[in-house]
């Protein structure tokens, strides 16, 4: 069992697990949870993507994405009904527990994070393609470590980091890590895995604009017939916003 | 962006931001916090007005209420749901008679406050002699009150009083229809009871509201807390139709009042030196002390030289977050915008 520590960032109180580094409880004006309790998901916040024979579901305090062997285009996980709430001017951190159960193969690949675009179906991919305009976020594919080392990648429409190789080693399947993305700089944007940065060599921007909006994205997808397989295990989400 | 700090009312402590003043975590029993994430409002918790021409919206986790210039009635707001009416809550269908009813509660659901009603329905194609229904029970101040209802066939009437607790309800003067012989029936429960959250355990309400066109000609914009169950056109500035409610009032002008009513001491617009001015203001009411209920604008408090006493709402009186522009026809308009409502209260 985790001991509760206290940390400040921007002057703002946070709560954590000392043992996991989950941020238990952000004092922050704008702060959004869910932790998928329940035996449905939330509709007034979530779409729950199940493009063609994928399938997303809930049980166990967990979101299951499931992308199949059919050669066809796919899309598992959830996304916050294109809504987007979240200002990257206002300081947001967004954070999500996550395993992977069956890695990315063939041209299958996994997002976790946020994006200012509208979510498109068979066509959000950042990996394999670059088919986001805004986003910042975690992902896995195959290329990287056979789909089980976590990759970075930001584009605010004026500097597209690349892929970057997060660093953090290969996870095993079917193990939780906490993956966050703190915009309290949008100079520097900051990426953690289990409370420590990775990536910490590269500067990551998104600066681009003024008052863009973003939402949270979780999901396993491939495009056109493509026989690729992967499936998530999403724990929470939480998202929280230093100013209104 | 604001730093954290910590503060003690009554006690309590509650996190807020330093330099906006937004309660951000309040460490009590009972918290009430919605930020209208999403593209729906939990309709579980609230109910939404939009009457006519008014519209109402959820978009990038706020909600947007218009009222239109259109000579009609419009309401557009938002309040958190009182329990359902329950017209069988005190008994189901019986055979009307002389005498004590055996009733299943002595209290409302949830513990509130709330009307009687009687339903009754003819049997046997002849209506029986009604007489009434005596109804002896107490007050949200412990008090001892009763009332007599009619009963009407085929309909369900609503007695007058507002009740805390039900001793008796007794029929007198009813008599069986000689005709077909056979006894009309009978079915006693309760109007709409509103019982989210107690006036008297500490309550503290916060709204962060951008008035982005101000109310002009009828309008009237409330916000705050009100204890009547909802209707439609129910105003504070041009008629008194709430008996209670402590509310920040714009009437049909950006100038901001407050209005506070416990059906003992009505305070009507009391100047606050605020003004709209189409940006974002965080509206807090602080009935930590009834007899001493605060008002406070972006943390500063207003009106501080009148003493707003309360306490005609202590005992077991519940209240709900209430957030409406009304009109009563005419020309009138107003838009605005809630980012967040805040309820938390001391004790359960």
């Amino acid at each position: 069992m985790g001991k509760t520590r206290a940390k400040w960032r921007g002057g703002q109180l946070a709560f954590y697990d000392g043992t996991t580094h989950e941020t238990v409880l952000p004092m922050a004006p704008v702060v959004f949870y869910d932790d998928f309790l329940g035996s449905a998901l939330n509709t007034d916040y979530w779409t729950g993507i199940n493009t063609n024979d994928a399938t997303v579901a809930i049980g166990g305090s967990k979101i299951t994405g499931h992308i199949h062997g059919t050669g066809e285009s796919e899309d598992a996980g959830v996304y916050m009904n294109d809504d987007k709430p979240f200002n990257l001017d206002k300081g947001p951190i967004f954070e999500c527990r996550l395993a992977i159960h069956v890695a990315p193969t063939s041209l299958a690949e996994i997002m976790i994070g946020v994006q200012d675009d509208s979510y498109g179906t068979a066509s959000n991919r950042i990996l394999n393609a670059d088919e986001v305009t805004r986003y910042a976020a975690f992902g896995f594919y195959n290329t990287l470590g056979a789909g089980l080392v976590p990759a970075i990648r930001t584009d605010d429409n004026n500097a597209n980091s690349g892929i970057i190789n997060s660093g953090f080693g290969a996870v095993v399947l079917d193990a939780y890590h906490i993956y966050r993305i703190d915009f309290t700089d949008v100079d520097n944007v900051l990426f953690y895995i289990d409370g420590a940065q990775v990536a910490a060599t590269t500067t990551f921007v998104m600066s681009a604009g003024s008052n863009v909006m973003v939402q949270p994205v979780v999901v396993a997808q491939k495009k056109t017939a493509d026989t690729g397989l992967a499936d998530i295990y999403i724990d929470y989400v939480k998202v929280w916003q230093a100013t209104r | 962006m604001g730093q954290t700090r910590e503060k003690w009312r009554a006690g309590q402590v509650a996190f807020y931001d330093g330099t906006t003043q937004e309660t951000v975590k309040p460490v009590s029993p009972v918290v009430l916090f919605d930020d209208f994430f999403g593209t729906a409002v939990n309709g579980d918790l609230w109910s939404q007005e939009d009457t006519n021409n008014a519209t109402k919206a959820i978009a990038a986790s706020a909600l947007t209420f218009t009222m239109t210039n259109t000579d009609q009635i419009q309401d557009a707001g938002i309040y958190t749901k009182p329990t359902a009416a329950n017209t069988s809550w005190f008994k189901t269908s019986g055979n009307m008679k002389l005498g004590a009813y055996t009733l299943t509660s002595s209290i409302f659901p949830g513990g509130g406050v709330g009307y009687v009603t009687v339903t009754s329905a003819q049997v046997g194609g002849v209506n029986d002699t009604m007489g009434t229904i005596d109804v002896v029970g107490t007050d949200i101040d412990d008090g001892a009150i009763s009332e007599s209802i009619i009963p009407l066939n085929g309909s369900t009437v609503s007695g007058l009083l507002l009740f805390k607790t039900i001793t008796s309800m007794t029929g007198a003067g009813w008599a069986r229809d000689a005709g077909a012989g056979t006894e009309d029936t009978i079915v006693l429960g309760c109007s709409t009871v509103v019982n989210s959250f107690r006036f008297d355990k500490g309550l503290i309400f916060e709204a962060r509201v951008n008035v982005t066109t101000n109310p002009g000609g009828l309008a009237e914009l409330l916000i705050g807390l009100a204890g009547d169950a909802y209707a439609s056109n129910n105003q504070v500035a041009a008629a008194d139709d709430i008996n209670y409610h402590a509310l920040f009032v714009f009437d049909g002008a950006a100038t901001c009042t407050i209005y506070a009513d416990d059906n003992v001491t009505d305070k009507n617009a009391i100047a606050t030196g605020h003004s709209a001015d189409a940006s974002y203001h965080v509206y807090r009411i602080d009935a930590t002390e009834t007899d001493d209920v605060k008002f406070y604008v972006d943390g500063a408090g207003v009106a501080t030289t009148t003493t707003l006493d309360m306490s005609g709402m202590d005992g077991d009186f519940r209240v709900v977050p209430y957030l409406i522009a009304v009109k009563s026809g005419g020309a009138g308009q107003c838009v605005y915008v809630v980012d967040y409502i805040k309820v938390w209260q001391a004790e359960r």
